[in-house]
């Protein structure tokens, strides 16, 4: 382990701040501290080197469009030169990734491989090894001897590196915030010139550019260190130490970005949200410097590092519950750098954007910008992700395209969006065997779950299913949010609220953004009847969720049941200027239309929405309850055939629909068809035998029926003579047996006498 | 009208019908497709000479089974068609399947045989789902009909297991509802085979859509007419015998066409409407010529003649049925009926213990204990038999509407109405369930449910007296005169003329309504039909009365006759002998007034008279 050398009395320590900038231009954010651990004295020395440009020919380290590639352990460990390719010494696998690596990135320092292979490089190549091979502590052990012998930034942040992957954070913070000296310290044993062209992370960015120099050669028995690593300690104790600091030394996260994000993110992790905002910056240091903006490529073919910042950032807002900045973050993250796709899932799947807004957004990306190459296929793959209630041709043509012209027909991802269209076109069976179908090929795909359970959900022959992989998952994954969400499923199909509510907030409190669960949470109470509690937890949904309508548009339909019309007016409302293209919300509002007696409004909307819902065979089942509405309203504005129409339609999705049986026999009766409706009462109240509306509107008819004459209201199938004539002749050819038939009536007569 | 002769092609039609059904699992529609075949002389039936037509089923040859069928079903559109009913400009023309279907259609059944084999085994031994499972792959039509039905199958056995399990409790609907149906029916939407177009037929009846239903059902028709599952299907989808005469021209073959015709008398039976007519398509269809020993034809008959109340008749041929083949089940029901409207207490008994002894399990056998305990007023017993062949076979109709006359005479109306209910739900085309359920809400006293079922009844059966006179007695119920005396004419009408009963009440209702000339000439007819049957003063001595009353005091004015009726009551020992002496004098008094009042007022008073005589 890394064993911190007591601090030296004779060592002189480099002033602090050893920027290049006068520390007054900096910003102040700390106000309890002299120092200011923004990131801002970043901005201004990136500013400066690239004005200056002067002594760095590549200041790499400070400029956030790079990534860390460069500085990835094969790059920063030197070659062997001539090193035979097929070394027996490594793992072949080991091999083939230091190959490639060197040879892609490597190409242009051709010129140093020269360089003997010293016992600092062959110990680097020892520490990423381990790395690659997740032996932490060997990597760390051997990292902290180099850190120690040749005290570089670059050595610093690997083992800054390797703490954070064995979770010590705040082990790795202090690594990265306490005063580092910029100078090798003491030169390992035989070590030829260490500063080689692959030293990119850190530039060496002090004042007087002391970079180059080279340290006389000393024996690593027989010295002392002249000058050892500054002690670790508090923020206190750094003002000690910077009292008399020398000028050649800073901190890393001051130094290098890579650092800087490396710090964030370990402050994130012991949860220090102050500090981390802190380290950060409230908004991003970089935007407006010159060369940062989504216009830029990044120079390394890697991630921005900006872009990750960003990220972090919108992470940390989310922590800090500023859910709009949150948004803002991961949107300027995104716009930095497509290729960060943790930014677009947060966004997409934490439901941030509208569907609108995000449809321009996705589309807007500067993907040509960034990566020229591979432009289209990032775009297609960002659009087969977004919510589907419009431009479905474009869906449609991406997934095609996603699956013909980049042969991914059996990826999960690309199953998942075909998966996800036809859930929101309501078909469930459909869906589910996709989704079935990506489970199948990867256990867990956590946009898929969601969708898979909810068709489990939907699908009533299937709840057994759904059962055993509630346990499953449980059994399995109990760390997961989704296991216990669909254990809070499966308590939804037995009807056992409260059950299902227990497991959805258990589901919350894991993972706060998991939207589903916050919806099912409020459809428990909804399902129960508690609409008033419904509401408020549909409201929660919304304010979390604000990108989605879902919620609004269920607050609606909760004050719809009560009757607070106006609420639920105000609601709908808000939810459709959010997204005008569901057909549910159009179902809703047309509800709303008719309870506000604007037929004809209702009819539109209503008509609307099954226009939207792309009403096919398989998923028409789902809309029999707009086609009863659309009925009603015709029926309303007494456009009897088309309601006729209407509610037939309805009877040929669901034949024993008791609302709409019902509905059609007082369209038969107002037709003025009495046998029609009677017979459709009947058929009602065969499904619905108690149903008293109807027992009420069948005695209605049957009085209605009584008044017409003797033979109902259809007379008799001939005319009267006819019948008349008819009748006789039947005397005449039965006469005789008649009188002895009785059969089975004739006996019942003398009884019921 | 030219009966179509049956001729080879006919038979090797027939032939293949037995083979392709059997190989369907349709087992009805092969029994009867094996006993039409038999029906026909064995000469006929060997094998034709001419090399012609080749051997059915003899795996040589490289014609399908399907090509057959149709070629002879071409043939039979070519000849001649003499029929008496036009076709319809849109009935379809018969079209069996194209020969590259067929082609297809046999590469396909070839690739599949083995499959087809194992589904066929598992769906003969009731394993439904594993049928389902091993036809998953299958491609040819023949398989997916498999499939499909095997599908159907499993849910119908599902449906009827939870119907059961909710079996008298409230939550029980009257029919099983098998959720399936619908997704059944998107298998098969857009078939043309007409096996699938079967099924297709059938799922779309089941979920009402009986227009639909019938569509699909003729196009099946046309592509193999001689599949006789659809032709009963289709006759289920008929509401009333003004649709069948409206369907004859629209069905693919000619009205002469022997299928046709058997439809057609299959049809009128079920819709308990058959005619004269009828009776003639049964015996041409016995002819020498097309299938004299068809049992199914006979038996035909016979019901027609039952539903004609040719009562003696129908006994004669079912009696000469059961000499050809003692073991015959089938409609035996029918028999025990007419045993028991004549009340043959003793033919029915040893009817009902010789069938128990055969095969207790069938629904008929039931029916028939049922009946034989019906007439020994042991209705509880009665009850449990007709149940028991419901249960048998959810869809028999006369058992569900026998057992709510059972539940009528034990005065449960509920479980009547239950019972009735389901008969009426299974077919709608029963007047008699109709009936009893008016008359067993009549017992409840709501009058204006029994009148709508009542109503049903008659449009279902507009001639029946019965039915005519239980709507006018509800009417009286509900307080209006006036159409109870509508109905109640029209049942006069087609009563016998010798009928009492409905003339009373008549009388009664105009006396209500204060239109005493109507009531006398009613009360005169009841005295005129007693007189001509000879029967005692007695009988008539009210409506005599009523008449003398109605002379004397509301303006008859016919005297002299009214001093006829009151002597013959005065005279006589019945009840109204003080009343008939009390008139007798009033009237003589009235008589000896009016006579001085004539000679006052000469002519004027005799015009009065005679107006008086004509209104009488």
């Amino acid at each position: 382990m890394t064993s911190t050398p007591p601090p030296h009395g004779s060592f002189s320590v480099p002033p602090v701040p050893s920027l290049p900038s006068p520390s007054s231009s900096r910003p102040r954010h700390s106000i309890g501290s002299s120092f200011s651990l923004g990131p801002q004295s970043l901005v201004s020395s990136i500013t400066e080197a690239n004005l200056s440009g002067t002594s760095h020919v590549r200041p790499f380290a400070l400029d956030p469009n790079s990534s860390i590639l460069p500085t990835s352990p094969f790059c920063s460990s030197p070659r062997l030169p001539r090193r035979p390719k097929a070394s027996t010494s490594r793992h072949p696998l080991a091999n083939d990734t230091t190959d490639i690596f060197q040879d892609s990135v490597m190409e242009g320092d051709e010129d140093e491989e020269e360089y003997e292979f010293g016992m600092v490089d062959r110990m680097r190549l020892w520490r990423h090894d381990a790395l690659m091979q997740h032996l932490y502590d060997t990597a760390a052990f051997w990292g902290d001897k180099i850190v120690s012998w040749t005290n570089d930034p670059n050595d610093a942040f690997w083992l800054a590196q390797t703490y954070f992957l064995t979770h010590q954070y705040s082990r790795a913070e202090r690594l990265l915030t306490r005063p580092f000296p910029t100078t090798p310290a003491k030169p390992p044993p035989a070590v030829m010139p260490f500063v080689n062209g692959n030293n990119v992370l850190f530039p060496t960015v002090d004042a007087k550019g002391k970079g180059k120099e080279v340290p006389p050669a000393l024996h690593p028995m027989t010295s002392a260190p002249s000058q050892s690593r500054l002690p670790l300690g508090g923020a206190a104790e750094m003002i000690n130490v910077a009292s008399d600091a020398q000028d050649n030394v800073s901190r890393l996260v001051d130094m290098s970005v890579a650092c800087r994000y490396l710090a964030a993110q370990c402050q994130m992790r012991q949860g220090k949200w102050a500090d981390a905002t802190e380290m950060l910056g409230e908004a991003n240091p970089f935007r407006g410097s010159g060369n940062s903006g989504p216009a830029i490529p990044n120079v390394d073919g890697g991630i921005k590092i900006e872009a990750s910042m960003c990220h972090l950032r919108g992470l940390l807002m989310l922590k800090l519950n500023r859910g709009d900045q949150a948004k803002n973050c991961f949107m300027e993250a995104l716009a930095l750098d497509v290729k960060c796709y943790e930014s677009f899932e947060q966004l997409i799947s934490g439901e941030m954007m509208t569907p609108n807004e995000e449809w321009e957004f996705v589309q807007s990306l500067q993907y040509k910008q960034q990566t020229p190459a591979d432009a289209e296929f990032v775009r297609l793959i960002y659009t087969s992700r977004l919510r589907k209630y419009k431009h479905s041709e474009e869906h449609a043509l991406a997934r095609r395209k996603l699956v013909h012209d980049y042969g991914l027909g059996d990826n999960p991802d690309v199953l998942y969006s075909f998966a996800d269209a036809l859930y929101t076109q309501f078909r469930w069976a459909d869906c589910f065997t996709i989704t079935s179908r990506i489970l199948a090929l990867v256990e867990i795909h956590a946009p898929t779950m969601p969708l898979h359970i909810a068709c489990l959900y939907h699908l009533s022959h299937l709840h057994s299913k759904l059962f055993m992989l509630a346990h499953e998952l449980v059994d399995k994954e109990p760390e997961s949010p989704i296991s216990w969400y669909a254990v809070g499923v499966w308590y939804l199909t037995a009807k056992k609220w409260s059950d299902a509510r227990t497991y959805f907030s258990k589901t919350s409190l894991m993972d706060p953004r998991f939207a589903p669960a916050w919806i099912a949470f409020a459809h428990t109470f909804a399902l129960e009847g508690e609409h008033d509690h419904a509401v408020t937890a549909y409201s929660t949904c919304a304010r979390m969720f604000t990108g989605s309508h879902l919620p609004l548009m269920f607050v609606g339909m909760e004050h719809i049941v009560l009757s607070n019309h106006v609420l639920a007016d105000e609601a709908l409302f808000a939810a459709n200027t959010m997204c005008d293209s569901d057909p549910l919300l159009k179902n809703e509002m047309g509800v709303m239309a008719y309870y506000h007696g604007n037929y004809e409004e209702a009819i539109v909307l209503f008509r609307e929405a099954l226009k939207l819902a792309q009403v096919t065979q398989s998923s028409e089942a789902a809309w029999a309850t707009t086609y009863v509405n659309l009925g009603t309203c015709y029926r309303k504005l007494k456009k009897y055939p088309e309601a006729k129409a209407s509610y037939e339609k309805v009877l040929q999705l669901d034949p024993r629909h008791v609302t709409a049986l019902g509905f059609l026999g007082i369209v038969y009766q107002m037709m003025d068809k009495l046998d029609a409706a009677i017979v459709k009462y009947h058929e009602c109240l065969s499904v619905d035998p108690i149903n008293g509306q109807i027992l009420e509107l069948l005695n209605l008819a049957l009085e209605a029926n009584t008044y017409a004459g003797p033979q109902g209201a259809k007379g008799l199938p001939m005319g009267d003579d006819e019948w008349a004539k008819k009748m006789r002749e039947h005397r005449k050819r039965s006469a005789a047996p008649e009188r002895s038939v009785g059969s089975q009536n004739g006996e019942d007569e003398m009884n019921l006498g | 009208m030219a009966a179509v002769v049956v001729d080879a092609e006919i038979v090797v039609a027939l032939r293949n019908a037995v083979r392709d059904c059997s190989e369907r699992g349709l087992a009805a529609a092969s029994k009867w497709a094996s006993e039409l075949l038999l029906s026909i002389p064995a000469a006929k039936r060997s094998p034709p000479i001419d090399g012609h037509v080749s051997i059915p089923g003899s795996s040589t040859i490289p014609q399908s089974p399907e090509q057959f069928a149709a070629q002879n079903a071409a043939g039979n559109m070519t000849r001649p068609c003499t029929s008496n009913v036009p076709r319809h400009e849109h009935a379809p023309p018969l079209r069996p399947p194209s020969p590259q279907t067929q082609a297809r259609e046999a590469q396909l059944q070839a690739e599949d045989a083995d499959s087809i084999t194992i589904g066929k085994a598992l769906m003969d031994n009731k394993e439904y789902s594993r049928a389902i499972h091993w036809l998953k792959n299958c491609k040819s039509a023949k398989a997916t009909f498999l499939r499909v039905y095997s599908m159907h199958k499993a849910s119908e056995k599902k449906a009827i297991k939870e119907w059961y399990k909710v079996d008298n409790t409230k939550q029980q609907p009257i029919l099983p509802v098998n959720p399936e149906l619908l997704s059944l029916l998107q298998l098969v939407r857009n078939s043309t085979d007409p096996w699938l177009l079967f099924l297709k037929a059938l799922f779309l009846s089941r979920v009402s859509r009986r227009e639909e239903a019938i569509e699909s059902a003729l196009l099946s028709i046309a592509g193999y007419p001689w599949n006789w599952a659809i032709w009963i299907l289709l006759s289920e989808c008929i509401d009333d015998g003004e649709e069948l005469s409206a369907l004859v021209p629209l069905l693919p073959l000619p009205s002469a066409h022997p299928l046709v015709q058997m439809f057609q008398i299959k049809t009128l039976n079920s819709l308990n409407n058959p005619s004269e007519n009828e009776l003639g398509l049964c015996d041409k269809l016995l002819h020498e010529d097309r299938f004299p020993g068809s049992l199914w034809i006979m038996s035909l008959r016979a019901c027609v003649l039952y539903h004609l109340h040719d009562f003696g008749q129908a006994e004669a041929q079912f009696k000469k049925i059961w000499e050809i083949d003692p073991y015959r089940i089938d409609d035996i029901d029918i028999y025990s009926n007419i045993l028991y409207v004549a009340e043959n207490k003793i033919q029915l008994s040893k009817l009902a213990h010789e069938f128990i002894a055969l095969d207790k399990d069938r629904p008929e056998v039931c029916c028939l204990v049922g009946n034989h305990y019906s007439l020994h007023a042991e209705h509880e017993k009665a009850i449990k038999y007709f149940k028991r062949a419901t249960q048998l076979d959810r869809t028999y109709l006369s058992a569900w509407t026998l057992m709510g006359h059972e539940y009528v005479e034990v005065k449960n109306s509920h479980a009547a109405i239950e019972a009735y209910r389901k008969a009426v739900e299974v077919n709608r085309k029963d007047y008699r369930a109709w009936y009893g359920l008016g008359q067993a809400y009549e017992l409840l006293s709501m009058h204006q449910y029994a009148l709508y079922y009542y109503q049903h009844a008659t449009a279902l059966r507009p001639y029946d007296v019965r039915i005519w006179q239980a709507q006018g007695l509800c009417y009286e119920e509900m307080g209006r005169p006036r159409e109870a005396i509508e109905c109640l004419k029209r049942a006069l009408i087609g009563a016998d003329p010798s009928e009492t009963t409905i003339h009373m009440r008549l009388a009664k209702l105009y006396h209500e309504q204060g239109e005493y000339a109507e009531a006398a000439g009613y009360h005169q007819h009841n005295i005129d039909v007693g007189r001509a049957a000879g029967s005692h003063v007695n009988d008539y001595a009210r409506s005599s009365v009523y008449v003398a009353r109605y002379h004397l005091l509301q303006g008859g004015g016919d005297l002299e006759l009214a001093k006829d009726l009151m002597e013959e009551v005065a005279s006589s020992n019945s009840e109204e002998v003080a009343q008939g002496t009390d008139l007798l004098k009033k009237i003589k008094v009235a008589i000896v007034a009016k006579q001085q009042h004539e000679v006052a007022s000469g002519g004027q008073a005799r015009g009065e008279h005679m107006a008086g005589q004509a209104q009488g």
